[in-house]
């Protein structure tokens, strides 16, 4: 008796919890359905050439998404090489080096860091970053750099360039904290050994803690990545919103997630209305696709290194 | 709990969560009492003075009137979608929202609820006189055509002022807006390059420049940037305290935007529909020439009569002791005779 009843509400829970688990499925589900239902004006219009049209121009109803996923990906692009190299550069400095009593102020640093909301970045980037980048840093980069397309046009302070260093930024402390954490998880056997080896504390970093820490390194950095290819407002507040394509990381441009909140609210007509939802939907599918290259990615090299 | 049955309730959540038809609260009306509401949305360059006309209104009726301002296009879906009882926009319906709004809940009637223009405003650092400009030289700023403030053709019309050796740089609004309609109405009547190249409407695809959001956006950005230009609604370029210019209007004048500049340009168009509503460019020696109405939209037949005599009642109070509030917010009430052919519509419409 006392057995069944137990066995009863275990199935009680249990299923409680499937309904929980439920309620996520059926997230996925009712997104991604909603998304495909509103948006199927547009793909029915457009087809594939939304993804590869240039014009966006809502009054002759000409909607190409290029221009918006260029700006998504340079800009996430420029904001993942400042991050892995200046948050790669703090983890080792934090962990290898970590007799410095600099490490105590950085870490609560850090912690501050990652919990500004992403609009105070936009302000600082509006206000700090962008007049900086106008009055100094664009003007240096074109006189020293100015051959290469990269670096030259007009200079506005606002741009990918803006948009991307501002996103490194904000990409910090999640790089910095993960790759970290992985370096402590390096076994204390193998450092000493490379040590006893007579190995120099950089060899002992380049030779033992990076190869065996570079999986999950790797993680962190497409985990950031895919945070910033979402990341909306701070975005939109420096990157120009003019939906063009330029070699130049100083001209201005505009991403999936800030065209989505700049126009959205006053998308008139339906086929307007559709395109948006079709980047919504581009957004999505870029960001899944991404998710999944990045644990292949992870999951080749570990196991190529389970191999080793 | 089996699979067959999971699949059926995930079902029937999808069917049941896409095909939720928009709910119909036009009779937004709480019976308890004697109290009365009534709910509209739309424009944001309306919603200061909005809020001061339905907040006296409620003193003097217990009526209270509940305004969303989320922008011109969302008061028209709203209209639409049937979820308030007027919707306030800064340009008319177009053909095919019309026909949306026919087929949702018959005819939309539209009338002028107040008059407003648009600055161009501009942030150059050593100029303190108001700069002229005439309407084929904004035409070509903002086509990119010129790219600095020194440029001779601007310098012609400014022979006293000292112009910096900037580069032009030019912001546009980001969203769509009646305030770029306006904008671009503008631009065509005076060019026949922008009205083929680029045209007329709420959202364009700009030759040159950044997008801001909102007209907050727009005038951050000309705040911020140096050598900037830019358009913005009147009162809010004012209240913002960016510098503005004159425009050179048809009679050759260079005006600024003010009260009386704005008055004079609707003055010229007394007839004014919502298939013919642009007064862009008007003629007359004292007038601004980017000057536009705002509309309140609803429609025609309500389904309740206490409804329909609420709104009525609101309406031409909004028309008539509403306009005086107008000024000192910056704001320029309507001309006699367009308050005169609302209070009309209003009569023909009920009674």
């Amino acid at each position: 008796m006392n057995k069944f009843r137990k066995h009863d509400s275990d199935r009680l829970f249990a299923g409680a919890l499937l309904s929980f688990a439920l309620i996520l499925v059926l997230f996925i589900f009712v997104i991604i359905s909603v998304l495909i239902e509103r948006s199927w004006k547009s793909i029915t219009t457009f087809g594939f050439s939304f993804l590869t049209g240039q014009t966006w121009n809502p009054l002759r109803h000409m909607y190409g998404s290029l221009p918006f996923l260029y700006g998504t990906l340079i800009s996430s692009l420029i904001g993942l090489v400042l991050a892995t190299v200046v948050g790669g550069g703090t983890a080792i400095l934090l962990t290898q080096f970590n007799h410095l009593r600099f490490v105590k102020l950085a870490t609560f640093l850090l912690d501050v860091l990652a919990t500004i909301p992403s609009v105070v970045y936009g302000l600082w980037g509006l206000f700090v970053l962008v007049p900086w980048l106008r009055n100094t840093g664009e003007p240096f980069l074109k006189a020293t750099l100015g051959f290469v397309p990269l670096f030259s046009g007009q200079v506005w302070g606002v741009g990918l360039l803006a948009a991307g260093l501002i996103l490194g930024i904000m990409m910090l402390p999640t790089i910095i904290s993960v790759v970290r954490k992985l370096m402590d998880q390096v076994p204390q056997e193998l450092q000493d050994g490379a040590i006893a080896l007579g190995a120099t504390r950089t060899e002992k970093v380049r030779m033992v803690v990076l190869p065996y820490a570079r999986v999950g390194i790797l993680g962190a950095v497409f985990l950031s990545f895919g945070r910033a290819l979402g990341e909306t407002i701070a975005v939109t507040m420096v990157i120009g919103n003019s939906p063009t394509i330029s070699s130049s990381l100083f001209q201005p441009g505009d991403s999936l997630a800030s065209v989505l909140v700049t126009q959205f609210l006053e998308a008139s007509t339906h086929l307007y209305l559709s395109s948006l939802y079709e980047i919504g939907l581009v957004l999505l599918i870029v960001a899944v696709l991404f998710h999944s290259v990045s644990k292949f990615l992870v999951w080749r090299v570990s196991e190529r290194a389970r191999i080793a | 709990m089996n699979w067959k049955v999971t699949v059926l309730v995930i079902l029937s959540f999808l069917v049941s969560s896409c095909g939720i038809p928009a709910t119909t609260s036009q009779g937004a009306v709480t019976a308890k009492s004697k109290m009365m509401q009534l709910t509209g949305t739309g424009s944001t360059f309306v919603d200061p003075l909005l809020s001061v006309i339905f907040s006296e209104y409620y003193q003097a009726t217990s009526t209270e009137v509940n305004y969303q301002p989320i922008s011109s296009g969302g008061g028209i879906g709203q209209i639409i979608a049937k979820t308030v009882n007027f919707g306030v926009t800064d340009v008319p319906f177009n053909h095919v929202e019309m026909v949306s709004a026919v087929q949702s809940g018959g005819p939309i009637e539209e009338m002028p609820i107040t008059l407003g223009a648009e600055a161009i405003v501009y942030h150059l650092p050593q100029v303190s006189t108001p700069l002229q400009l005439d309407g084929q030289l904004i035409t070509d700023i903002f086509l990119g055509k010129i790219h600095r403030w020194n440029n001779a053709s601007i310098a012609r019309l400014n022979p006293d002022v000292k112009l910096p050796n900037l580069p032009i740089r030019v912001i546009y609004r980001a969203d769509a807006s009646g305030t770029t309609y306006q904008f671009t109405d503008y631009l065509s009547h005076i060019s026949p390059v922008w009205k083929s190249d680029v045209g007329v409407g709420k959202a364009v695809s700009w030759p040159v420049g950044i997008g801001g959001k909102g007209n907050a956006g727009v005038a951050m950005a000309v705040r911020s940037i140096p050598g900037a230009i830019s358009y913005l609604e009147f009162s809010f370029a004012k209240s913002s305290h960016l510098q503005f210019s004159w425009i050179k209007n048809r009679s050759g004048k260079f005006v600024g935007p003010n009260f009386s500049s704005i008055t004079a340009a609707a003055n010229q168009s007394n007839i004014i529909t919502p298939e013919n509503f642009s007064i862009v460019n008007a003629p007359g020696r004292n007038s601004y020439p980017i000057c536009a109405y705002s509309w309140v939209a609803f429609y025609r037949i309500q389904q309740s009569p206490i409804i329909k005599s609420e709104l009525n009642q609101m309406l031409r109070w909004l028309v008539t002791k509403g306009q005086t509030y107008a000024r000192q917010l910056g704001y320029v009430p309507l001309p006699k005779r367009i308050r005169q052919t609302d209070l009309s519509l209003l009569r023909g419409n009920w009674e």
